[in-house]
Parts: C-alpha cells; structure tokens; sequence
C-alpha cells in the first residue's frame, strides 16, 4: 500500500485536482486496501467469521456506494444547457 | 417484518433499479457517435508531453462530451448493479424456495449479458474485444458463484436422495428444512447449508441427535457457523467480481488515451488478487476446523473459481488482441508475424482502419 501510494504521490496529494475525483481515487485506495487489512486482522485476533462477515459488509457499502451515487446523482443534476448524451 | 428483513428484499430491488437507470444511460449514451467538443486534461506534474494524463471534467459538466471510444462507463456501470443485485438475492434464501431462488439468480444473469450483448450492437463506435470480455467473465464468474453455492449443492442433495444410502441424509434434512429460532420465527434453511454442515460433521447420530433440546441447539449454531464461513466466501467472491468493473469505469472516465493493456492488466491483477484471498481464507478455515470437511469441504468451489475466473479471462483477452494487433500491423507494414499487445489504445481506437473493435462493421464508418 505504501509503495502504491508513493508512485500515485502526484495525484493523490495534488492540489489542482477537483475534490469529488479526489474523493473517488482516496476512496478506491483505502476500501481496497482496507478489504486486505481488515481479515487480516480478524484473523489475528480471532473475532471469527461472524465479525468478518459484518465488517465485509460495511466495506462494501463504503466500496460500492460512492461512485454509482455520484454518477447518476451529478447526471440527474446536470445544468440544463448541457446535452449531454440524450 | 423487521427492518432487516425489509433491508434484505428492498436491496436487490434498489439494485435492480440502478442497473436500469444505468441501462437506460448506456444505450442513450453512445460514445461512439459523440464528438469531444470539451475536455480539460490534467497534465501529470512528471508527465512527459504525449502522455496519459487525467481527465478532470465531468460528462455532466457544462460542455462535455465523451470523445469517441469504446468503453462506455454507464455499460459499466449497468453490469455492475445488474450483478449486485443478483449477488443481494442470496440473503433472500431464508424466506424463499433457495432452489427456485437459485434459477432465478442464473436466468438474471443470462438476461443481463443478453442485454449488454444488444448493447455492444446499438453502439455506433463497436466495442472493444477487451470490454466484451471482460463483461463476459464477470456475468461468468457470477454464474459460477451460484452454481457452486447455491445450484448445485441442491441438486447434489436431491441425487442423494434418490439412494437407499441417504436414508440417514433423509431424516437430517426433514429437521434441517424448517428451522425455528428463539423468537420463535421459522426460517427455511438452505440445502447448501445443510450440506455443507455434513460435510464438515458427517452423518454421526450420536454428533447429531434429534428431537432433543441439544440437538437443536447444536444444529442453530452450526448452521450458523457455516453460514458465516460461507457467507464470508460469498462476500469475497462478490468484491472480487464486481469492484474491478468499478475500477475500470473510473479508469475510462479519468484517463486520457489509456492504453488498452491498463484496462486489461489492472481488471486481471484485481480479480486474482481478490481470488487469492478466498482461497487464503479457505485455507484458514480449514486449518483452524476441528472436524476436517468430507471431500475437501468449500476447496472445490474455490478452487473452481479461482481458476475458472482469472485465468481463463486473460487467455481470452490475450489472444483477442493478439489477433487483432497482428491483424493492424499486418495492414500496417504488409508484411506478416509482426504483432504485439501493448500498443493498443482504448479510445478512438475504431477510428484506426483495422483496429480492435468489434463488431467490425461499426467502426469501418468512421
């Protein structure tokens, strides 16, 4: 994880980037990254399944929400001059 | 009804009208035919002049239009939804038929690659071999998941019943069918479960007991046992296969000109990774089981998936582009055996005479 945010250091610390592409990129990282860390340290600590599949959950949601609600909420609220697509 | 059980049958709805919505984008979108009139590149600070660079700009910012491409991430977005909401239906299980449940999950994902199969034909600019396969894997991989976890293990156990052997199978499964918990709800267990419980503890009576109280309790907790262990696997499996549609849709929004193995290596290395893990978790749970499971318990399905998903999705890709890189340069130089995969770039791509776009006849036009 260190060595992947040390070759994406330019993007994801950039200052020019707009907030939401900045959002989705941090979010992609730590949800994946999280989706490694997180068993592991079930594992370690023997919290068992029943944790795990609870804390699976609730990274999935953190995973997936994000980007298809961002989608279709910026095309819902689209300016009205922009034709975009239809 | 509880707020988790109204939370488990209003997911696969909300799911399912999501990949609607994304369908409808999809097939109203067509970035093929649409003109890039505005696009503001965000330049790497190290970035040599030429090269990928990120695209800022929004579709539904004021002036933007896809440039021409094959990769639509609303198609992306539409198989993504479509295949959560198949993946939502398990939790579903417990209060319907799982087998007819089960058929229901295959006919929805069949539908769904029907649908982006009818898709890659309305769009004017073809689709990219790499997308198609891609896609194609995912809807594949889903199918697996169900077969392996849900399809085949009933009927695995209806065959057993069939045997006079089964007689004990028979009886376990008529106290297995219909389970009450302590608030007194009845719950109807799935014949994967059951099985998957005898695998691990076997047939022993004397481990089993009926009719008495310890039995129901031991029978409550070990369904609840492998229910999380399979759940857990169940869980893995559906990141592994749906998160990386999600990176690729980031990807093909984002990135400027990103070249067509990026698409390709980035989905690959993602969904081994993930694969890996749940054999890494299989593995864990065995060795931590006191009771070693009866045929290997959960390692068939997994090892079933790790190589039926992967694997066989980059030899596919890699001899599509292969074939149609060797084709390009062989209009290119005119000569053959020259050919390789790395050139390939994902946007205006159908723009190129020869290149890899599919169906050929979509981007001839242009």
């Amino acid at each position: 994880m260190g060595g992947l945010i040390f070759l994406t250091k330019d993007v994801l610390f950039s200052t020019d980037m707009p907030v939401l592409v900045l959002l989705l990129i941090w979010n992609l990282l730590l949800t994946y990254s999280l989706f490694g860390i997180v068993p592991t340290f079930v594992y370690m600590t023997h919290l068992g399944s029943s944790q795990l599949a609870r804390l699976l959950d609730v990274l999935n949601v953190l995973a997936k929400f994000p980007l298809p609600l961002i989608i279709l909420s910026g095309f819902i609220t689209r300016p009205a001059t922009n034709k975009f697509c239809f | 009804m509880s707020c988790l059980e109204i939370f488990y049958v209003a997911l696969p709805a909300l799911h399912a009208i999501g990949a609607l919505l994304a369908m409808g984008l999809s097939f109203g979108c067509d970035t093929g035919r649409a003109e890039q009139t505005a696009r503001r590149p965000y330049a790497l600070p190290n970035g040599l002049p030429g090269t990928t660079s990120f695209n800022t700009a929004f579709p539904w910012d004021e002036g933007f239009e896809f440039e021409n491409h094959t990769w639509n991430p609303f198609a992306l977005i539409f198989v993504f939804e479509w295949l959560t909401a198949g993946f939502a239906l398990r939790p579903l299980q417990y209060y319907f038929d799982h087998t007819r449940l089960a058929q229901a999950w295959l006919i929805w994902i069949s539908a769904g690659h029907l649908v982006f199969i009818a898709w890659t034909f309305t769009n004017s600019g073809g689709i990219c071999p790499t997308m198609l396969a891609i896609v194609t894997a995912s809807f594949f991989m889903s199918g697996v998941v169900c077969v392996y976890t849900l399809y085949y293990p009933s009927a695995l156990d209806e065959q057993g019943d069939e045997t006079p052997a089964s007689e004990a199978k028979l009886l376990m499964r008529a106290a297995d069918e219909n389970y009450r918990d302590k608030d007194g709800r009845v719950w109807k267990i799935p014949r994967s479960i059951t099985m998957l419980r005898r695998r691990f503890v076997g047939n022993d009576e004397e481990q089993d007991p009926q009719g008495d109280e310890q039995g129901e309790v031991y029978q409550a907790e070990a369904i609840e046992e492998y229910e999380d262990i399979q759940g857990v696997i169940f869980r893995y499996a559906e990141y592994c296969i749906t998160a990386p549609l999600l990176f690729l849709a980031v990807l093909c929004l984002m990135v400027v000109e990103a070249p067509a193995w990026l698409f390709l290596t980035g989905y690959w290395l993602l969904v081994t990774c993930n694969a890996i893990g749940i054999a890494l978790h299989a593995s864990f749970v065995f060795s931590r089981s006191e009771e070693k499971p009866e045929g290997g318990g959960l390692a068939p399905f997994v090892f079933k998936f790790f190589f039926a998903g992967p694997w066989w999705v980059f030899v596919f890709i890699l001899f599509f582009m292969m074939k149609q890189e060797k084709k390009t340069d062989q209009k290119k130089t005119g000569r053959e055996g020259a050919g390789g995969i790395l050139p390939s770039t994902s946007r205006a791509c159908c723009r190129r005479p020869g290149c890899a776009c599919w169906p050929r006849w979509a981007g001839s036009s242009s």
